[in-house]
Protein backbone atom coordinates (compact mmCIF):
# COMPACT_ATOMS: atom_id res chain seq x y z
CA UNK A 1 0.00 0.00 0.00
CA UNK A 2 0.98 3.30 -0.99
CA UNK A 3 2.31 5.85 1.63
CA UNK A 4 -0.42 8.24 0.38
CA UNK A 5 -3.10 5.57 0.71
CA UNK A 6 -2.35 5.03 3.88
CA UNK A 7 -2.03 8.84 4.78
CA UNK A 8 -5.80 8.92 3.34
CA UNK A 9 -6.84 6.08 5.47
CA UNK A 10 -5.93 7.91 8.34
CA UNK A 11 -7.49 10.74 7.56
CA UNK A 12 -10.64 9.35 7.09
CA UNK A 13 -10.34 7.28 10.23
CA UNK A 14 -9.36 10.65 11.95
CA UNK A 15 -12.74 12.07 10.36
CA UNK A 16 -14.90 9.28 11.80
CA UNK A 17 -14.37 11.31 14.75
CA UNK A 18 -16.79 13.60 14.18
CA UNK A 19 -19.84 11.13 13.59
CA UNK A 20 -23.08 12.07 15.17
CA UNK A 21 -22.90 10.96 18.89
CA UNK A 22 -27.06 9.72 17.95
CA UNK A 23 -25.70 7.49 15.76
CA UNK A 24 -23.22 5.67 17.84
CA UNK A 25 -25.47 5.40 21.08
CA UNK A 26 -27.43 3.39 18.47
CA UNK A 27 -24.89 1.34 17.62
CA UNK A 28 -24.17 0.23 21.14
CA UNK A 29 -27.18 -1.44 21.63
CA UNK A 30 -27.17 -5.37 21.60
CA UNK A 31 -30.11 -6.67 19.73
CA UNK A 32 -31.37 -9.82 19.80
CA UNK A 33 -31.92 -11.66 16.86
CA UNK A 34 -34.89 -14.22 15.94
CA UNK A 35 -32.12 -16.65 14.77
CA UNK A 36 -32.90 -18.48 11.52
CA UNK A 37 -32.77 -21.51 14.04
CA UNK A 38 -35.60 -20.54 15.92
CA UNK A 39 -37.60 -19.46 12.79
CA UNK A 40 -36.97 -23.13 11.00
CA UNK A 41 -38.12 -24.51 14.22
CA UNK A 42 -41.30 -23.09 14.11
CA UNK A 43 -41.69 -23.23 10.92
CA UNK A 44 -41.35 -27.11 11.49
CA UNK A 45 -43.48 -27.40 13.86
CA UNK A 46 -46.21 -25.73 11.60
CA UNK A 47 -45.56 -27.97 9.36
CA UNK A 48 -46.22 -31.01 11.37
CA UNK A 49 -49.57 -29.63 12.68
CA UNK A 50 -50.67 -28.61 8.95
CA UNK A 51 -49.35 -32.61 8.66
CA UNK A 52 -51.53 -33.73 10.94
CA UNK A 53 -54.64 -31.65 9.75
CA UNK A 54 -54.35 -33.17 6.72
CA UNK A 55 -54.06 -36.09 7.69
CA UNK A 56 -57.04 -36.01 9.45
CA UNK A 57 -59.27 -35.14 6.77
CA UNK A 58 -58.06 -37.59 4.35
CA UNK A 59 -59.09 -40.00 7.25
CA UNK A 60 -62.38 -38.99 7.42
CA UNK A 61 -62.97 -38.66 3.75
CA UNK A 62 -61.57 -42.17 3.28
CA UNK A 63 -63.41 -43.43 6.15
CA UNK A 64 -66.58 -41.78 4.91
CA UNK A 65 -65.90 -43.11 1.32
CA UNK A 66 -64.74 -46.50 2.73
CA UNK A 67 -61.07 -46.55 1.19
CA UNK A 68 -59.20 -48.15 3.21
CA UNK A 69 -55.87 -48.44 1.08
CA UNK A 70 -56.01 -44.40 0.76
CA UNK A 71 -55.95 -44.45 4.99
CA UNK A 72 -52.73 -46.72 5.38
CA UNK A 73 -51.47 -44.23 2.61
CA UNK A 74 -52.04 -41.67 4.32
CA UNK A 75 -50.66 -43.45 7.41
CA UNK A 76 -47.50 -44.27 6.04
CA UNK A 77 -46.76 -40.63 4.53
CA UNK A 78 -47.37 -39.20 8.03
CA UNK A 79 -45.11 -41.45 9.78
CA UNK A 80 -42.53 -40.69 6.93
CA UNK A 81 -42.79 -36.98 7.50
CA UNK A 82 -42.34 -37.84 11.51
CA UNK A 83 -39.42 -39.66 10.26
CA UNK A 84 -38.08 -36.93 7.89
CA UNK A 85 -38.47 -34.26 10.62
CA UNK A 86 -36.04 -36.04 13.22
CA UNK A 87 -33.49 -36.05 10.15
CA UNK A 88 -34.09 -32.79 9.50
CA UNK A 89 -33.22 -31.26 13.02
CA UNK A 90 -29.62 -31.80 11.19
CA UNK A 91 -29.71 -28.96 9.33
CA UNK A 92 -29.56 -26.32 11.85
CA UNK A 93 -26.73 -28.32 13.79
CA UNK A 94 -24.46 -28.59 10.97
CA UNK A 95 -21.40 -25.99 11.62
CA UNK A 96 -19.38 -27.02 8.70
CA UNK A 97 -17.62 -29.70 9.95
CA UNK A 98 -16.95 -31.86 6.60
CA UNK A 99 -16.78 -34.88 8.56
CA UNK A 100 -19.53 -34.91 10.70
CA UNK A 101 -21.80 -33.58 7.99
CA UNK A 102 -20.82 -36.27 5.49
CA UNK A 103 -21.73 -38.72 8.09
CA UNK A 104 -24.81 -37.35 8.88
CA UNK A 105 -25.59 -37.52 4.75
CA UNK A 106 -24.60 -41.10 4.28
CA UNK A 107 -26.84 -41.72 7.11
CA UNK A 108 -29.38 -40.10 5.77
CA UNK A 109 -28.91 -41.29 2.17
CA UNK A 110 -29.45 -44.28 3.20
CA UNK A 111 -33.20 -44.25 3.65
CA UNK A 112 -34.11 -42.47 0.55
CA UNK A 113 -34.58 -42.87 -3.24
CA UNK A 114 -32.74 -41.40 -5.53
CA UNK A 115 -34.62 -38.36 -7.06
CA UNK A 116 -34.14 -35.56 -9.67
CA UNK A 117 -32.01 -32.75 -7.85
CA UNK A 118 -32.90 -29.69 -10.50
CA UNK A 119 -35.89 -27.98 -10.57
CA UNK A 120 -37.64 -30.48 -13.08
CA UNK A 121 -37.65 -32.16 -9.49
CA UNK A 122 -40.11 -30.02 -7.76
CA UNK A 123 -42.36 -31.27 -10.79
CA UNK A 124 -42.54 -34.15 -8.04
CA UNK A 125 -44.92 -31.60 -5.82
CA UNK A 126 -48.10 -31.89 -7.67
CA UNK A 127 -51.23 -31.05 -5.82
CA UNK A 128 -52.72 -34.48 -5.82
CA UNK A 129 -53.36 -37.29 -3.19
CA UNK A 130 -51.60 -40.31 -4.96
CA UNK A 131 -47.94 -40.88 -3.77
CA UNK A 132 -45.17 -40.25 -6.36
CA UNK A 133 -42.27 -42.31 -7.64
CA UNK A 134 -38.79 -40.79 -7.63
CA UNK A 135 -36.84 -41.28 -10.09
CA UNK A 136 -32.76 -40.89 -10.20
CA UNK A 137 -31.26 -37.37 -10.95
CA UNK A 138 -30.06 -37.99 -14.16
CA UNK A 139 -32.46 -39.93 -15.29
CA UNK A 140 -35.53 -37.68 -13.79
CA UNK A 141 -33.83 -34.72 -15.71
CA UNK A 142 -33.87 -35.92 -19.39
CA UNK A 143 -37.79 -36.33 -19.30
CA UNK A 144 -40.39 -33.57 -18.90
CA UNK A 145 -40.43 -33.97 -15.98
CA UNK A 146 -43.96 -35.32 -15.07
CA UNK A 147 -43.41 -39.24 -15.34
CA UNK A 148 -40.98 -40.73 -12.48
CA UNK A 149 -41.43 -44.06 -12.66
CA UNK A 150 -37.14 -45.65 -12.86
CA UNK A 151 -36.37 -47.35 -9.94
CA UNK A 152 -39.31 -46.67 -8.10
CA UNK A 153 -39.26 -49.09 -5.46
CA UNK A 154 -42.63 -50.00 -3.25
CA UNK A 155 -41.72 -47.45 -0.58
CA UNK A 156 -41.14 -44.89 -2.84
CA UNK A 157 -44.29 -43.24 -1.95
CA UNK A 158 -43.66 -42.43 1.18
CA UNK A 159 -40.33 -41.46 0.51
CA UNK A 160 -42.16 -38.61 -2.05
CA UNK A 161 -42.38 -35.95 1.40
CA UNK A 162 -39.24 -37.31 2.86
CA UNK A 163 -36.98 -36.45 0.00
CA UNK A 164 -33.69 -34.86 1.44
CA UNK A 165 -31.31 -32.58 -0.86
CA UNK A 166 -27.43 -32.51 0.34
CA UNK A 167 -26.06 -29.40 -0.60
CA UNK A 168 -22.46 -29.30 -0.51
CA UNK A 169 -21.23 -25.42 0.27
CA UNK A 170 -18.45 -25.01 -1.37
CA UNK A 171 -16.12 -21.57 -1.02
CA UNK A 172 -14.25 -21.36 -4.16
CA UNK A 173 -11.44 -18.88 -3.56
CA UNK A 174 -9.19 -20.38 -5.58
CA UNK A 175 -9.73 -23.27 -8.05
CA UNK A 176 -7.16 -25.33 -6.61
CA UNK A 177 -8.23 -24.88 -3.04
CA UNK A 178 -11.84 -25.22 -2.32
CA UNK A 179 -12.75 -25.12 1.52
CA UNK A 180 -16.15 -27.72 1.67
CA UNK A 181 -18.91 -27.61 3.74
CA UNK A 182 -21.87 -30.43 3.82
CA UNK A 183 -25.25 -29.74 5.10
CA UNK A 184 -28.56 -31.59 4.85
CA UNK A 185 -31.64 -29.77 3.52
CA UNK A 186 -35.47 -30.34 2.81
CA UNK A 187 -37.92 -28.92 1.12
CA UNK A 188 -40.58 -30.61 3.22
CA UNK A 189 -42.48 -28.02 3.44
CA UNK A 190 -42.82 -27.71 0.32
CA UNK A 191 -44.87 -30.84 0.32
CA UNK A 192 -47.45 -30.83 -3.05
CA UNK A 193 -47.73 -27.21 -5.14
CA UNK A 194 -48.29 -26.82 -8.75
CA UNK A 195 -45.23 -27.06 -10.95
CA UNK A 196 -44.65 -23.05 -11.56
CA UNK A 197 -44.67 -22.45 -7.80
CA UNK A 198 -42.66 -25.78 -6.98
CA UNK A 199 -40.22 -24.79 -9.01
CA UNK A 200 -39.42 -21.49 -7.68
CA UNK A 201 -40.13 -22.61 -4.32
CA UNK A 202 -37.28 -24.95 -4.69
CA UNK A 203 -34.80 -22.37 -5.67
CA UNK A 204 -35.59 -20.44 -2.71
CA UNK A 205 -34.96 -23.27 -0.92
CA UNK A 206 -31.24 -23.59 -1.41
CA UNK A 207 -30.77 -20.26 -0.65
CA UNK A 208 -32.38 -20.41 2.29
CA UNK A 209 -31.09 -23.31 3.50
CA UNK A 210 -27.41 -21.53 2.64
CA UNK A 211 -28.75 -18.66 4.58
CA UNK A 212 -29.53 -20.88 7.55
CA UNK A 213 -25.80 -22.68 7.44
CA UNK A 214 -23.08 -21.35 9.78
CA UNK A 215 -20.30 -21.27 7.52
CA UNK A 216 -16.88 -20.93 9.28
CA UNK A 217 -14.13 -20.68 6.43
CA UNK A 218 -10.48 -21.69 7.15
CA UNK A 219 -9.74 -18.56 4.73
CA UNK A 220 -11.10 -15.33 5.26
CA UNK A 221 -14.42 -15.14 2.93
CA UNK A 222 -14.52 -11.98 1.06
CA UNK A 223 -17.49 -10.40 -0.87
CA UNK A 224 -17.54 -11.39 -4.52
CA UNK A 225 -16.39 -15.08 -4.15
CA UNK A 226 -18.20 -17.53 -6.31
CA UNK A 227 -20.17 -20.01 -3.85
CA UNK A 228 -20.94 -23.26 -5.58
CA UNK A 229 -23.86 -25.36 -4.37
CA UNK A 230 -24.07 -28.74 -5.33
CA UNK A 231 -26.68 -30.79 -5.01
CA UNK A 232 -26.08 -34.16 -4.23
CA UNK A 233 -27.60 -37.66 -4.35
CA UNK A 234 -28.21 -40.09 -2.15
CA UNK A 235 -24.97 -42.21 -3.69
CA UNK A 236 -22.93 -39.32 -3.10
CA UNK A 237 -22.42 -38.08 -6.84
CA UNK A 238 -23.03 -35.09 -7.71
CA UNK A 239 -26.26 -34.45 -9.64
CA UNK A 240 -26.31 -31.09 -9.86
CA UNK A 241 -24.00 -28.16 -9.71
CA UNK A 242 -25.08 -24.32 -9.59
CA UNK A 243 -22.33 -21.53 -8.93
CA UNK A 244 -23.51 -18.56 -7.64
CA UNK A 245 -21.99 -15.20 -6.84
CA UNK A 246 -22.00 -14.25 -3.37
CA UNK A 247 -23.30 -11.74 -3.65
CA UNK A 248 -26.74 -12.60 -3.80
CA UNK A 249 -26.88 -15.00 -0.64
CA UNK A 250 -27.51 -12.27 1.79
CA UNK A 251 -29.80 -12.71 4.71
CA UNK A 252 -31.50 -10.09 6.54
CA UNK A 253 -30.57 -11.45 10.53
CA UNK A 254 -33.27 -9.30 12.15
CA UNK A 255 -36.38 -11.18 10.39
CA UNK A 256 -34.25 -14.70 9.91
CA UNK A 257 -35.74 -15.08 6.68
CA UNK A 258 -33.90 -14.73 3.23
CA UNK A 259 -33.79 -10.96 1.70
CA UNK A 260 -31.70 -9.54 -1.19
CA UNK A 261 -30.43 -6.75 -0.02
CA UNK A 262 -28.43 -5.90 -3.18
CA UNK A 263 -30.08 -2.91 -5.10
CA UNK A 264 -28.85 -4.08 -8.46
CA UNK A 265 -29.79 -7.56 -7.85
CA UNK A 266 -32.52 -9.05 -9.93
CA UNK A 267 -34.00 -12.35 -8.30
CA UNK A 268 -35.99 -13.08 -12.01
CA UNK A 269 -32.41 -12.69 -13.75
CA UNK A 270 -30.72 -14.67 -10.94
CA UNK A 271 -33.23 -17.48 -11.15
CA UNK A 272 -33.04 -17.87 -15.04
CA UNK A 273 -29.49 -17.98 -14.75
CA UNK A 274 -29.34 -20.26 -12.11
CA UNK A 275 -32.14 -22.32 -14.63
CA UNK A 276 -29.56 -21.84 -17.46
CA UNK A 277 -27.14 -23.36 -15.51
CA UNK A 278 -28.94 -26.75 -14.28
CA UNK A 279 -30.59 -26.96 -17.85
CA UNK A 280 -27.11 -26.65 -19.42
CA UNK A 281 -25.81 -29.77 -16.68
CA UNK A 282 -28.37 -31.96 -18.66
CA UNK B 1 -44.09 14.89 29.76
CA UNK B 2 -42.21 13.45 26.67
CA UNK B 3 -38.96 12.08 27.46
CA UNK B 4 -35.92 13.24 25.45
CA UNK B 5 -33.83 10.57 24.40
CA UNK B 6 -30.86 12.31 25.99
CA UNK B 7 -33.07 11.18 28.95
CA UNK B 8 -33.25 7.79 27.95
CA UNK B 9 -29.97 7.52 26.89
CA UNK B 10 -28.78 8.87 30.33
CA UNK B 11 -31.06 6.62 32.68
CA UNK B 12 -30.61 3.83 30.59
CA UNK B 13 -27.22 3.95 31.66
CA UNK B 14 -27.80 4.40 35.27
CA UNK B 15 -26.98 1.27 37.28
CA UNK B 16 -27.26 1.14 41.45
CA UNK B 17 -24.35 3.04 43.11
CA UNK B 18 -23.21 4.38 39.65
CA UNK B 19 -24.22 7.95 39.21
CA UNK B 20 -26.71 9.13 36.26
CA UNK B 21 -24.51 10.89 33.46
CA UNK B 22 -26.42 14.24 34.44
CA UNK B 23 -25.67 14.07 38.03
CA UNK B 24 -21.66 13.14 36.69
CA UNK B 25 -21.63 16.53 34.76
CA UNK B 26 -23.26 18.23 37.80
CA UNK B 27 -20.07 17.40 39.35
CA UNK B 28 -17.74 18.60 36.30
CA UNK B 29 -20.15 22.28 36.93
CA UNK B 30 -19.42 22.07 40.09
CA UNK B 31 -15.65 21.89 39.90
CA UNK B 32 -15.69 19.03 42.37
CA UNK B 33 -13.25 16.72 41.61
CA UNK B 34 -15.17 13.54 42.44
CA UNK B 35 -16.43 13.70 39.06
CA UNK B 36 -13.18 12.49 37.62
CA UNK B 37 -13.56 9.10 39.74
CA UNK B 38 -17.25 8.91 39.26
CA UNK B 39 -16.53 8.52 35.48
CA UNK B 40 -13.94 6.36 35.85
CA UNK B 41 -16.50 4.32 37.63
CA UNK B 42 -18.53 4.31 35.26
CA UNK B 43 -16.80 4.91 31.84
CA UNK B 44 -13.30 3.46 32.91
CA UNK B 45 -13.77 0.25 31.29
CA UNK B 46 -15.82 1.46 28.24
CA UNK B 47 -12.81 4.18 27.29
CA UNK B 48 -10.07 1.30 28.13
CA UNK B 49 -11.68 -0.70 25.33
CA UNK B 50 -11.71 1.86 22.97
CA UNK B 51 -8.05 2.63 23.63
CA UNK B 52 -7.55 -0.87 23.63
CA UNK B 53 -8.63 -2.19 20.28
CA UNK B 54 -6.55 0.85 18.97
CA UNK B 55 -3.29 0.38 20.93
CA UNK B 56 -3.34 -3.05 21.76
CA UNK B 57 -1.10 -2.03 24.54
CA UNK B 58 -2.22 -2.01 28.60
CA UNK B 59 -0.30 0.60 29.55
CA UNK B 60 -0.83 3.01 26.73
CA UNK B 61 -4.60 2.28 26.77
CA UNK B 62 -4.24 3.10 30.36
CA UNK B 63 -2.49 6.39 29.66
CA UNK B 64 -5.17 7.33 27.27
CA UNK B 65 -7.83 6.63 29.38
CA UNK B 66 -6.21 9.18 32.18
CA UNK B 67 -5.59 12.13 29.55
CA UNK B 68 -9.35 11.33 28.65
CA UNK B 69 -10.19 12.10 32.21
CA UNK B 70 -7.93 15.42 32.35
CA UNK B 71 -8.81 16.44 28.95
CA UNK B 72 -12.91 15.94 30.51
CA UNK B 73 -12.11 17.46 33.49
CA UNK B 74 -10.83 20.81 30.96
CA UNK B 75 -13.69 20.57 28.55
CA UNK B 76 -16.72 20.71 30.83
CA UNK B 77 -17.93 23.21 31.34
CA UNK B 78 -17.97 24.73 28.84
CA UNK B 79 -19.52 21.43 27.34
CA UNK B 80 -22.03 20.25 28.61
CA UNK B 81 -22.47 16.73 26.02
CA UNK B 82 -25.75 15.35 25.15
CA UNK B 83 -24.02 11.60 25.32
CA UNK B 84 -21.45 11.62 27.69
CA UNK B 85 -20.09 8.09 27.10
CA UNK B 86 -19.75 8.93 23.54
CA UNK B 87 -17.93 12.48 24.47
CA UNK B 88 -15.59 10.45 26.30
CA UNK B 89 -15.13 7.66 23.92
CA UNK B 90 -14.01 10.24 21.21
CA UNK B 91 -11.67 11.93 23.41
CA UNK B 92 -9.97 8.88 24.19
CA UNK B 93 -10.58 7.31 20.66
CA UNK B 94 -8.24 10.57 19.50
CA UNK B 95 -5.73 10.40 22.01
CA UNK B 96 -5.05 6.88 21.31
CA UNK B 97 -4.53 6.91 17.46
CA UNK B 98 -2.21 10.03 17.81
CA UNK B 99 -0.30 7.63 19.86
CA UNK B 100 -0.79 4.77 17.37
CA UNK B 101 0.50 7.30 14.83
CA UNK B 102 3.80 8.19 16.91
CA UNK B 103 4.50 4.33 18.09
CA UNK B 104 4.15 3.88 14.06
CA UNK B 105 6.12 6.51 13.39
CA UNK B 106 8.88 4.89 16.20
CA UNK B 107 8.19 1.34 13.99
CA UNK B 108 6.85 0.37 17.88
CA UNK B 109 3.98 -1.79 18.76
CA UNK B 110 1.01 -3.77 16.40
CA UNK B 111 -2.51 -3.91 16.35
CA UNK B 112 -5.04 -5.35 14.50
CA UNK B 113 -5.84 -1.11 13.55
CA UNK B 114 -3.50 -1.68 10.98
CA UNK B 115 -6.34 -3.96 9.46
CA UNK B 116 -8.92 -1.31 9.44
CA UNK B 117 -6.62 1.18 7.95
CA UNK B 118 -5.99 -1.22 5.53
CA UNK B 119 -9.75 -1.81 4.72
CA UNK B 120 -10.49 2.02 4.54
CA UNK B 121 -8.29 2.41 1.90
CA UNK B 122 -10.83 0.38 0.06
CA UNK B 123 -12.89 4.03 0.80
CA UNK B 124 -10.72 6.43 -0.90
CA UNK B 125 -12.10 7.79 -4.33
CA UNK B 126 -10.58 7.58 -7.49
CA UNK B 127 -11.71 11.03 -8.10
CA UNK B 128 -9.05 14.05 -7.89
CA UNK B 129 -5.01 14.47 -8.86
CA UNK B 130 -2.52 14.47 -6.72
CA UNK B 131 -2.24 18.35 -6.64
CA UNK B 132 -5.98 18.76 -5.74
CA UNK B 133 -6.37 20.08 -2.02
CA UNK B 134 -7.61 17.93 0.35
CA UNK B 135 -11.23 18.36 1.41
CA UNK B 136 -10.92 20.03 4.77
CA UNK B 137 -11.44 17.85 7.66
CA UNK B 138 -14.89 19.15 8.82
CA UNK B 139 -16.56 18.67 5.52
CA UNK B 140 -15.20 15.21 5.44
CA UNK B 141 -17.22 14.76 8.72
CA UNK B 142 -20.11 16.22 7.32
CA UNK B 143 -20.20 13.74 4.62
CA UNK B 144 -19.64 11.19 6.52
CA UNK B 145 -22.08 11.78 8.93
CA UNK B 146 -24.88 12.27 5.76
CA UNK B 147 -23.50 9.07 4.38
CA UNK B 148 -23.93 7.59 7.19
CA UNK B 149 -27.76 8.51 7.35
CA UNK B 150 -28.03 7.03 4.11
CA UNK B 151 -27.09 3.49 5.25
CA UNK B 152 -29.54 1.02 6.76
CA UNK B 153 -29.58 0.98 10.52
CA UNK B 154 -27.94 -2.49 10.85
CA UNK B 155 -25.54 -1.63 8.21
CA UNK B 156 -24.72 2.00 10.07
CA UNK B 157 -23.96 0.61 13.63
CA UNK B 158 -21.48 -2.35 12.08
CA UNK B 159 -19.67 0.53 10.07
CA UNK B 160 -19.20 2.59 12.75
CA UNK B 161 -18.68 -0.62 15.46
CA UNK B 162 -15.81 -1.56 13.04
CA UNK B 163 -14.28 1.98 12.16
CA UNK B 164 -15.35 4.03 14.93
CA UNK B 165 -14.32 1.54 17.86
CA UNK B 166 -12.32 -0.61 16.27
CA UNK B 167 -13.87 -4.02 17.24
CA UNK B 168 -13.02 -6.79 15.74
CA UNK B 169 -15.21 -9.19 13.43
CA UNK B 170 -16.07 -11.79 15.97
CA UNK B 171 -17.05 -8.90 18.57
CA UNK B 172 -19.56 -7.20 16.45
CA UNK B 173 -21.01 -10.34 15.10
CA UNK B 174 -21.75 -11.13 18.90
CA UNK B 175 -23.16 -7.83 19.69
CA UNK B 176 -25.69 -7.92 16.55
CA UNK B 177 -25.95 -11.96 16.55
CA UNK B 178 -24.87 -12.35 13.57
CA UNK B 179 -22.70 -14.59 12.02
CA UNK B 180 -18.86 -13.77 10.89
CA UNK B 181 -19.45 -14.00 7.18
CA UNK B 182 -22.61 -11.25 7.33
CA UNK B 183 -20.39 -8.90 9.57
CA UNK B 184 -17.74 -8.68 6.76
CA UNK B 185 -19.86 -8.67 3.51
CA UNK B 186 -22.03 -6.29 5.09
CA UNK B 187 -18.41 -4.08 5.80
CA UNK B 188 -17.25 -4.73 2.48
CA UNK B 189 -20.52 -3.46 0.81
CA UNK B 190 -20.76 -0.22 3.13
CA UNK B 191 -16.87 0.37 2.52
CA UNK B 192 -17.92 0.35 -1.41
CA UNK B 193 -21.06 2.72 -0.92
CA UNK B 194 -18.52 4.82 1.32
CA UNK B 195 -15.99 5.44 -1.74
CA UNK B 196 -19.17 5.94 -4.42
CA UNK B 197 -20.57 8.39 -2.52
CA UNK B 198 -17.22 10.48 -2.51
CA UNK B 199 -16.66 10.02 -5.58
CA UNK B 200 -20.00 11.48 -6.15
CA UNK B 201 -19.33 14.70 -4.27
CA UNK B 202 -16.30 15.03 -5.96
CA UNK B 203 -13.85 15.26 -3.18
CA UNK B 204 -10.22 13.97 -2.81
CA UNK B 205 -9.53 12.47 0.92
Amino acid sequence: MSEKKTGQAERLFEAMSGVDPELLARSEKKKKVISFQKYAKAMKVMAACLALIVVGGTCWVTLQNGGSQKASDATAQMSATRDYGEKGKGINSLKGDVAEATQATSEAGKQYDSMACDNEAANYYEADDEPREVASAIEASNDDGKEVSKGATSDSATATLQEEYFLKITKQVDPSKLISYSAKASIEEYGKRSEQSATKSFSTAIYSWLDGLELVPTQDMTFGDYVCVQLIDKEGNVAKEIRVNGSYLQKTDLEGTFEIVDEEYDYDELRAAVEAAMQAEE
Amino acid sequence: MRRSRRDDVCDSTWEDGILKDTEILDLYFDRNEQAIAETQNKYGTYCFSIAYHILHDQEDSDECVNDTWMRAWNSIPPNRPDYLNIFLGTITRNLSFDRYKKKKAAKRGSGDLGVCLDELEECIPDTGSSTEDAVEAAELQRMINEFLKTLPEKDCNVFLRRYWYSEEYAEIADRYGMNLNSVKTTLFRTRGKLKAYLEKQGITV
